[in-house]
């Protein structure tokens, strides 16, 4: 049994000593991990992942849903060359909450980008749910985005002219969804994220943190497996930051669902299962 | 695909987003569209009209005048009088009326002084040297029956049947010309009275309203303008259709002014229709022989006039009386106190003339008195030029321009005596005036419209008219004009329709445009929630719709509101104006300006769309294929 403590350093040497001890037996490793982390829950909690590029942490032994490999992205801007992610490995779990964390500039919307098919990379492989986003076409992508994917934004982005009902129904009428079903779903999504009494209110009648819980709903509307959150929290105070995260915990808890909070949030991070820190396009 | 239903509701709130830019767009195109809309409504409004009245007057017939003037190639001895061969003519033509005349002088025992009564017409131009006819003398007999006699040998008249051969439907009905008597003139009476100042200018200067000719006229051409019922032919009267605007002051209207309700204008047309009967006018006829004694009587009146302050003034011994002005009578002998050898000198005087050829023959006069059978159109002139003219006659049934018409039928069942030959039996020759002129005109028939028209196109009112001499119009009906307006609205429509088109393309494509390009944000969040490009570009697509769809509910409010207006305003006076040009039997008939049955409308909403679907095609095409993240970036 490994003991842990409560420091930085003793955890990083906790996770070494974990590995070499089950070198070459990952499963084991994985095993050996769980009944750590239910001896100490903390000493994972905020790890950061600082290995090498291409090294992947085997940290839960739940499926990966989201798998990336050697990916760059390079922007050619008249005859400039800017690479903005630059050889990007790693796995996402299903269930995880991960948080990509970075200077400005650093690549991480742009990385959020690419998981989510709203780019396509220069070179690397992402792959969800066992399906690589590079061999599909534009209109496959939007089908993988709607059946797949969730989106949240720093800047909520509710149409003004909606009601809410309406606003969270959006994705749902992309998908086909029929009207009864939206309608359902959209009650019980709201009545989750605290908004079942503001179904018909215009969303200049909500406060910011509203807002971005009226958002976690439409994005959940089509039960998504990953949920991409760009500075879910950059637009709001503390408060209601903190209560954002709790509600990711709740949602990942209560359906499952993976989600990826790019922030500058330091304790944003820190409630993250994982933290993936870009610089300069690459993970530190 | 995003479902029809789902996409509505988004592309609804764009609208609800730009409402000012919306409001702009829809606004100023449905301004433009809205106003054509109107002129359609309108002109389909008076189409249809036109049409319920097609089968008044004669409306269901094409009937055509077809005009010849020729005047420029007929001999005219004014450019002639320094013509060598026409001098040497007119003066040995002189010399021989001299000779002729002073050997009959002799002969009868009439004084005879050539170089008093017929001074050579003949002088030598003091500039050329040159012999020329004097300018007084180019109206001497002399002159005048040589120009005369060049002229009939010049003369080709009319063969309006060879002329129509190329129109198989076409039927000559007959010549359309004013009475013309073989001897003398058939003079309007003015308030009754027969004016003895200008006798001839009637003929010379052929129709007025001040005082019109009487044409006779087919049957079954005046058959539709017939209103009444009591003529009694065998009073003696002559029957007449009457212009609407003659007929009223014959029966003592005064003419309303223009403050005058349509409703009291209607009323007085059917007042004036009810009373035509009534309404009488009288022509008096003089042949050349009671033209000249009426003359002679005048100058003689004059003469003693001036004579009775004069007590050496002897009276002439042969004294005559000028008639009644309202009696067209016969100049009466007053006074007869000539010696038995001026009796005979008098009587040799007659002999010497029927020798010679100038016997005018004995008086005849005759009061004409015709009475109203129907009405006509005021409307119209014999020869339309200038745009309002033509729109004038668009709902003209003018049986002619100065002319009252004589029913063929009815003047048959006049009895003879009111009607003599010398008045109303074509037996006039050939005029000077006809020959000067050429002016010939007959009544033509087509059973084929289409002949008619291209008849107009080439000789007449529909086209640019060319050199020939030939002018058709058409008679008793506007309706083949009202036909031909229709296809120049159509075509003038498509000109109209493709510019407003054109420019309410630009303002859509400029607020489309920007409203894609300002709404890239949401289709990129759209995008990045599940949406395919097909799904935004259906959005759009729905959009542009609604933004048609409330330019042709803005166009159809606007055209219909203003149509609505100027039928409400002006269906009365246009009823009343209908009512008028038709001269229709039937005072109900309604003459309105509204009607939504034109395909034209439909034209519009077409174009609407068009204009929208055209404006927006490249900016969705454009801003469906954008990358969402630029937009993202752009505004995130």
């Amino acid at each position: 049994m490994i003991e842990g403590g409560t420091d930085l350093n003793h955890r990083r040497a906790a996770v070494r000593q974990i590995l070499k001890e089950f070198e070459g037996d990952i499963d084991a490793a994985t095993g050996a991990m769980r009944s750590y982390m239910e001896a100490h829950p903390d000493v994972l909690a905020t790890a950061t992942l600082n290995v090498a590029p291409t090294a992947v942490l085997p940290i839960s032994d739940a499926p990966v849903l989201l798998s990336v490999r050697n990916l760059v992205k390079v922007y050619k801007p008249g005859k400039q060359r800017i690479t903005v992610l630059d050889g990007v490995t790693f796995d996402i779990h299903e269930s995880e909450i991960i948080a990509i964390t970075g200077a400005s500039g650093s690549g991480k919307s742009t990385l959020m980008h690419l998981l989510g098919g709203l780019d396509k990379p220069t070179s690397g492989e992402i792959v969800v749910g066992g399906t690589s986003l590079a061999k599909l076409s534009d209109a496959k992508l939007s089908l993988f985005r709607r059946q797949t994917i969730g989106f949240v934004f720093q800047f909520f982005y509710l149409q003004p002219f909606l009601k809410l009902r309406r606003n969270l129904e959006v994705s749902g009428m992309f998908a086909r969804m029929s009207r009864k079903e939206r309608h359902q779903k959209v009650s019980e999504l709201a009545e989750k994220v605290g908004l079942g009494d503001r179904l018909e209110h215009y969303p200049k009648e909500l406060s910011g943190g509203q807002m971005q819980r009226a958002a976690i709903a439409r994005a959940l509307l089509n039960n998504p497996r990953l949920i991409l959150a760009d500075e879910p929290t950059g637009n709001l105070d503390s408060k209601n930051g903190e209560q954002i995260i709790e509600l990711f915990e709740s949602i990942r808890k209560e359906f499952g669902t993976t989600v990826v909070i790019v922030t500058h949030d330091k304790n944003i991070a820190r409630r993250a299962d994982r933290t993936i820190n870009l610089v300069d396009g690459r993970l530190a | 695909m995003i479902r029809f239903g789902d996409a509505f509701i988004l592309a609804y709130t764009k609208l609800r987003v730009h409402k000012i830019r919306t409001g702009v767009a829809v606004g100023v195109s449905g301004i433009l569209f809205g106003l054509i809309a109107v002129v359609i409504i309108i002109a389909q409004g008076v189409f249809s009209s036109v049409d319920s009245f097609s089968d008044v007057g004669l409306n269901n017939r094409t009937v055509v005048t077809i005009t010849r003037s020729g005047g420029a190639l007929a001999f005219n001895e004014y450019d002639k009088r320094d013509d060598p061969t026409f001098v040497a003519e007119v003066e040995a033509a002189h010399k021989a009326l001299v000779g002729k005349k002073t050997a009959l002088a002799k002969k009868y025992g009439i004084s005879y002084d050539p170089a008093m009564e017929d001074s050579s017409p003949v002088i030598v131009d003091p500039q050329t040297k040159r012999k020329i006819i004097k300018d007084s003398a180019l109206g001497d007999a002399v002159v005048q029956e040589l120009a005369n006699a060049k002229r009939l040998a010049e003369y080709k008249p009319f063969n309006v049947d060879e002329y129509v051969r190329k129109y198989p439907s076409a039927k000559v009905l007959q010549a359309y010309k004013p009475l013309q008597p073989s001897s003398g003139l058939l003079a309007y009476m003015k308030n009754g009275k027969e004016s003895f100042a200008s006798q001839s200018n009637n003929q010379m200067y052929g129709r007025s309203d001040d005082a019109p000719a009487l044409t006779i006229l087919d049957g079954s051409l005046s058959e539709p303008f017939i209103s009444s019922t009591s003529f009694d032919p065998t009073k003696g009267d002559i029957p007449v259709i009457i212009p609407y605007g003659a007929a009223e002051k014959l029966l003592g209207y005064k003419k309303l002014g223009g403050e005058t309700s349509t409703e009291d204008r209607l009323t007085r047309l059917q007042e004036v229709r009810s009373r035509i009967g009534e309404a009488t006018a009288t022509y008096c006829y003089r042949n050349n022989a009671s033209q000249a004694l009426l003359a002679q009587a005048l100058a003689q009146k004059e003469e003693m006039r001036l004579g009775a302050a004069n007590k050496e003034y002897v009276q002439p011994s042969l004294v005559y009386e000028v008639p009644g002005e309202a009696e067209c009578g016969a100049i009466a002998t007053v006074k007869d106190t000539r010696t038995a050898a001026q009796k005979k000198q008098a009587a040799q005087q007659v002999l010497y003339e029927k020798e010679l050829g100038t016997y005018i023959g004995e008086p005849e006069q005759h009061l004409v008195t015709v009475r109203g059978v129907g009405i006509s159109s005021d409307l119209g002139a014999s020869g339309q030029s200038s745009v309002a003219e033509m729109t004038q006659a668009l709902f003209s049934s003018s049986l002619g321009y100065g002319t009252w018409n004589i029913p063929a039928n009815l003047l048959a069942e006049v009895p003879q005596a009111a009607r003599p030959a010398s008045i109303f039996e074509d037996t006039a020759t050939i005029s000077t005036q006809t020959m000067l002129f050429g002016y010939e005109a007959f009544l033509v028939e087509f059973t084929n419209k289409d002949e008619a028209r291209t008849l107009f196109k080439s000789n007449g009112v529909f086209g640019e008219g060319d050199a020939t001499s030939i002018y058709a119009m058409p008679f008793g009906s506007g309706i083949l004009i009202a036909d031909e307006l229709r296809t120049m609205f159509t075509n003038a429509l498509m000109w109209v329709l493709l510019v407003v088109g054109g420019v309410a393309v630009i303002i859509l494509a400029s607020i489309i445009g920007r409203t894609v390009s300002e709404g890239r944000r949401e289709s990129s969040i759209f995008r990045a929630i599940g949406a395919s490009r097909v799904d935004i570009g259906s959005i759009y697509g729905i959009y542009v719709l609604l933004l048609s769809l409330r330019v042709i509910v803005f166009t159809a409010v606007l055209g219909i509101g203003i149509a609505l207006v100027v039928e409400i305003l002006y269906w009365k006076e246009a009823t009343l104006g209908a009512q008028l040009a038709y001269a229709s039997s039937d005072l109900t008939k309604e003459f309105h300006l509204f009607s939504l049955a034109s395909p034209y409308l439909l034209w519009i909403a077409g174009a609407i769309l068009v204009a929208g679907i055209l404006a927006s095609i490249i900016p969705i095409l454009l801003g469906a294929r954008r990358n969402p993240i630029k937009d993202m970036r752009s505004e995130g």
